[in-house]
């Protein structure tokens, strides 16, 4: 079942494009981390998908409807956390509860009471009065407590401590155990979108860039870490079209190749004559740094 | 080193903002001011009207202070405390900056009648005849003591807590002390002896700042911060099911709300305006004079909650909530507070008029002849009106005046009882008056042989007691004007309708916070210039308010007709065209994109 | 037992985990017939999507490591004595091969390195690294 659809999309601030021809479905159960650098879109990508701004051209569809046309009935199947969402800061937990209690029907009280267990938040105390990463905390578990069919998370765990953002991560898995959930997310932690992410979508240039499986995009990159004594510097690396970057490390030459590692120690031993060097698949902050220098 | 820190203050970043709507707020004052005086013509009995303004400055100057004050008077931002800046230094800069702000809010606001009533009395215009002030005692009595006044309650602020950075925080005393001051303003001003009042508050003002600043320490502390704590709390208790859906409103509302200003200050001037359309004259006997002149004032009062409602739409967008909610959440409370205005305005009215004769004749130097109310004078087209002929052949030109001037309509007293008329005459126009005011069949013989008598010059006059028709005639009402609230009342609540769904129209996109702003003020100024306009035709004797009302009341009685079925007829149209704009104002409202910064 | 996964690594997680699962076995930690936890009971203390502890498992299944059991967990495949001896190789490889590059780099002869080797075999591990850990036998 396509959960979200995009077709054609485009949506301009003013005269400014955001966003061009963007497609993409995502169906039941997937996991989407959306990246791009800042300003990219991605918080415009997300609003499109809540209904909360309308494409220019092109369609729109959750769960199979238009968000602006069915906002609510699209709306009540959604989970949504954001980096700046604020809650009502005259409010209690407990009243938060309340009011999302009221707001979704499939509200699952023990689970919520469960959360707020787990993150240790007391009912009574005013939103005003928490940290920034407890009232993040309250927004988690309000978007889950009502089991939504899709979690919408714009960077949700900004700015929180590592405790808080694996109580988050943990939070997000334990829906996606229970089944049906789908997540899209967008997150500048790199070790949460190679931890929860199937998929990855990369936003650059208004324009959807890279749309594939975590591991195949993976597959396609590489570390050359090449010993210093094979006399080679960064420069005459940087000659080979796939070689995107390379850099002068305390023991080794570091370079990133746009290449499998078994296709990168061949090319290494065959235009470089160099034997032992190391080649590994690199992680994903290295890849994202790479990527969007060489968009750029 | 001064002139920095007060430069960065809060208060003067928000002065224009606050001029401005200084600037629509002493029009609006004055515009009752205007009228409260026009019967007046002692000009002691004009002092007091000013008196007026002076209480208002005082109100408004310790008022402004709620308004120009940052987040409960606050002195200075927790960072800035890490700057070598002394003190003394914050506190001498908190102080100044809301002085300077305040009084000048001040000048501006008195800027408007003293404006208006030097053209006035310069161009010896209506509203001021004849009157000559002495300038230097009256601008120090409008001046001298609210600004006093004003320095004593920023000595409040200033003496409050001088050691913190936030002074107004956690209590309530700040406000108790404004309200305090109002009252001891409006009392000093009422039983005076401004003599004794200025310079008493001069010494007590002088010696406040001084010992404030005596008490200022070397470094202002932070208030003390609610302590997290790790109260884990009770869990176990679950809610009731119907209290989610309270909460949600409830919380809607006072997200989108500006409170307190909101509920405490614009309904009630929403009621009060219904009040005055509803048929309340608190300036003079005549029910209708004011109803037709507060349309846009009374449009722009019910539109002023949708300017912030808009710009904290945002924080529910993302929620499942119908937009259709959401508007009706906006509307309902202007419309209710208009509408109950006009109830119980209309109710006073009624009260009012039975409590005084609805027909006079006048026989002074102003003026001689019948008077009835505007609703029962006749609109004719063309510059002839109609002549009045008495089944006997005597014959008169009605007395008229045009509808606008320079428009070829004219409103015309088909009662016109000019000098030379003859007794026969008068007593048949009162009677054709009373069949038309009151629908009541009056015999002329027993009106004349009742009332009219002759006066030394040999004109027709009224007896002693006056033309007391009601008082001798216990059964006779007031024919009602038909339905009027469906053009007034429901005209205004449609027209408020449209306003938002115009403005609605101008957030179709998300623009930013900035633009929105601009939408809004720009559809409240066109709003207060119309009003201001209609206003500006009184003054320049273009039309009279009571012009107004017997033109429109009388086309509501021509065309309509003030039978049952005239009346459903009229209330079923105007709730279809209420419909009509409450659907046009929902489709905008449904597109509308939040504005984000 | 203990899985770990290391985000930055560079190995993808599935990888991570089937190498861990191999390590394992050839240490003799999992013998063949033991059951592994479930995806769900993995999923939320290691902090990774569930759908790549799948991908891990069933990638394991199909290089034989792991078998189905209709309606039961999985479990450890039985081995013979051959497949046993190649999986310790196997994992035995992985660790020496850096190794190996680094006696290149540094240009030291076999007999030096295999001396060294031999040297750091015969040290007595209690001596070195203090108690053994506690848990498997």
């Amino acid at each position: 079942m396509c959960i979200l659809e995009f077709q054609n999309v485009h949506r301009a601030y003013g005269q400014t494009e955001v966003l061009r021809g963007i497609d993409l479905q995502v169906r039941q159960g997937e996991v989407v981390g959306l990246l791009g650098r800042n300003g990219a879109g991605k918080t415009t990508f997300i609003k499109l998908v809540m209904g909360m701004l309308a494409a220019d051209k092109g369609q729109v569809r959750v769960f199979g409807q238009d968000p602006r046309l069915e906002p609510v009935a699209v709306k009540t199947r959604i989970g949504y956390v954001s980096e700046d969402q604020e809650l009502p800061p005259f409010l209690r937990v407990r009243d938060v509860l309340d009011m999302y209690r009221g707001l979704y029907r499939n509200w699952d009280d023990a689970f919520a009471v469960e959360l707020a267990d787990r993150f240790e938040l007391s009912p009574g105390r005013k939103i005003k009065d928490l940290s920034r990463g407890q009232a993040r905390q309250v927004a988690l578990l309000c978007a889950v407590s009502h089991r939504p069919e899709l979690l919408v998370l714009d960077e949700p765990a900004g700015g929180l401590d590592p405790a808080a953002r694996r109580d988050f991560l943990e939070t997000s898995i334990q829906l996606l155990n229970e089944g049906g959930t789908t997540i899209l997310f967008s997150s500048h932690h790199m070790g949460d979108v190679e931890r929860m992410a199937s998929r990855l979508v990369m936003i650059h240039e208004r324009e959807k860039w890279i749309d594939s499986e975590l591991d195949d995009i993976r597959q396609g990159y590489c570390l050359a870490q090449v010993p210093l004594d094979a006399g080679l510097d960064p420069e005459r690396l940087l000659t080979n079209p796939a070689c995107l970057s390379a850099r002068n490390h305390a023991q080794a030459l570091h370079a990133v190749f746009e290449l499998n590692p078994e296709a990168c120690a061949a090319v290494l031993e065959r235009e470089f004559a160099v034997a032992g060097a190391q080649c590994r698949t690199i992680n994903l902050e290295e890849m994202f740094i790479e990527l969007a220098r060489r968009a750029s | 080193m001064i002139t920095p820190i007060i430069l960065r203050h809060e208060a003067l970043r928000r002065l224009p903002k606050l001029l401005v709507i200084t600037l629509a707020t002493a029009s609006l004052v004055f515009n009752l001011i205007a009228f409260y005086d026009r019967g007046r013509h002692d000009p002691g009995e004009i002092m007091s009207g000013w008196v007026v303004i002076a209480v208002q400055l005082c109100v408004f100057l310790c008022g402004s202070l709620l308004l120009l004050m940052p987040e409960g008077g606050r002195r200075c931002r927790p960072w800035e405390l890490s700057l070598p800046v002394p003190g003394r230094l914050w506190w001498s800069g908190h102080f100044f900056s809301l002085l300077l702000g305040g009084l000048a809010l001040m000048l501006v606001y008195s800027l408007i009648p003293l404006l208006l009533f030097f053209l006035d009395s310069t161009l010896e215009g209506p509203l001021f005849d004849g009157l000559v002030l002495d300038w230097p005692a009256f601008l120090w009595r409008l001046w001298g003591v609210p600004v006093l006044i004003y320095i004593l309650t920023l000595d409040i602020v200033a003496l409050w807590r001088p050691s913190s950075a936030h002074p107004g925080r956690e209590d309530g005393w700040g406000r108790f002390l404004f309200a305090a001051l109002t009252g001891m303003a409006l009392l000093l001003m009422v039983v005076s002896r401004f003599n004794l009042a200025l310079p008493l508050t001069a010494v007590l003002a002088a010696l406040a700042v001084v010992l404030g600043r005596l008490r200022v320490p070397g470094t202002l502390s932070l208030p003390a911060e609610s302590s997290p704590g790790t109260d884990a709390g009770d869990w176990s208790k679950p809610a009731a099911a119907s209290r989610g859906r309270r909460v949600v409103h409830w919380t809607v509302m006072r997200l989108l709300f500006k409170f307190p200003i909101n509920w405490i200050f614009l309904l009630p001037f929403t009621a009060f305006f219904g009040l005055l359309l509803g048929g309340f004259n608190p300036v003079s006997s005549d029910p209708d004079a004011l109803r037709f002149t507060n349309v846009a004032i009374t449009v722009y009062l019910m539109v002023s909650a949708a300017g912030f409602f808009t710009e904290k739409l945002y924080l529910v967008d993302h929620l499942p909530v119908a937009r259709r909610t959401l508007l009706a959440w906006l509307v309902w409370p202007s419309v209710a507070a208009t509408v109950l205005g006009y109830g119980v305005g209309q109710h006073l009215a009624e009260g009012r008029v039975a409590g005084q004769e609805a027909m006079a004749f006048t026989n002074t130097a102003e003026g001689y002849g019948l008077k009835v109310p505007p609703r029962s004078w006749r609109v004719a087209k063309g510059p002839e009106t109609p002549v009045v002929t008495a089944p006997w052949g005597e014959q008169y030109p009605t007395q008229s005046v045009p509808v606008f001037k320079g428009l070829p309509w004219r409103l015309y007293k088909p009662f016109t009882t000019p000098e030379t008329a003859s007794a026969d005459f008068v007593a048949w126009q009162i009677a054709r008056a009373a069949a038309d005011v009151y629908g009541a069949d009056l015999p002329a013989d027993d009106i004349a042989r009742t009332y009219l008598r002759t006066d030394p010059e040999g004109r027709v006059a009224v007896r002693e007691e006056g033309l007391t028709l009601e008082a001798d005639h216990p059964g006779l009402a007031q024919q009602s004007a038909g339905p009027v609230f469906p053009f007034l009342g429901g005209g205004v609540i449609v027209l408020y309708l449209l306003c938002l769904a115009a403005y609605f129209r101008l957030l179709r996109r998300q623009v930013s916070v900035t633009r929105q702003r601009l939408a809004f003020w720009g559809l409240m100024g066109g709003l207060l210039a119309i009003h201001m306009a209609g206003l500006g035709t009184y003054i320049a004797q273009l039309t009279d308010d009571w012009i107004v009302s017997g033109f429109l009341l009388g086309l509501v009685r021509t065309w309509v007709g003030t039978t049952t079925g005239a009346n459903l007829a009229a209330y079923g149209v105007w709730i279809l065209l209420m419909l009509g704009a409450w659907s046009v104002a929902l489709q905008q409202f449904r597109r509308l994109e939040p504005p984000r910064g | 037992m203990l899985f770990f996964v290391d985000p930055q690594s560079g190995v993808p997680i599935f990888r991570q985990l089937m190498d861990q699962v191999k390590l394992q076995i050839a240490s003799g930690q999992l013998r063949p017939g033991d059951e592994l936890p479930s995806i769900r009971s993995l999923s939320v203390p290691l902090g990774v999507n569930p759908m790549t502890i799948s991908k891990a498992y069933n990638l394991l299944v199909h290089d034989e490591v792991l078998e189905r059991r209709p309606g039961r967990p999985l479990v450890v495949a039985a081995m013979d004595g051959g497949q046993f001896v190649d999986r310790r190789a196997e994992q035995l490889r992985a660790g020496l091969q850096p190794a190996v590059n680094l006696v290149r780099q540094l240009d030291m002869t076999a007999e030096e390195a295999l001396d060294l080797f031999r040297t750091l075999l015969d040290e007595d591990p209690d001596a070195k690294s203090g108690p053994r850990p506690a848990g498997k036998d």
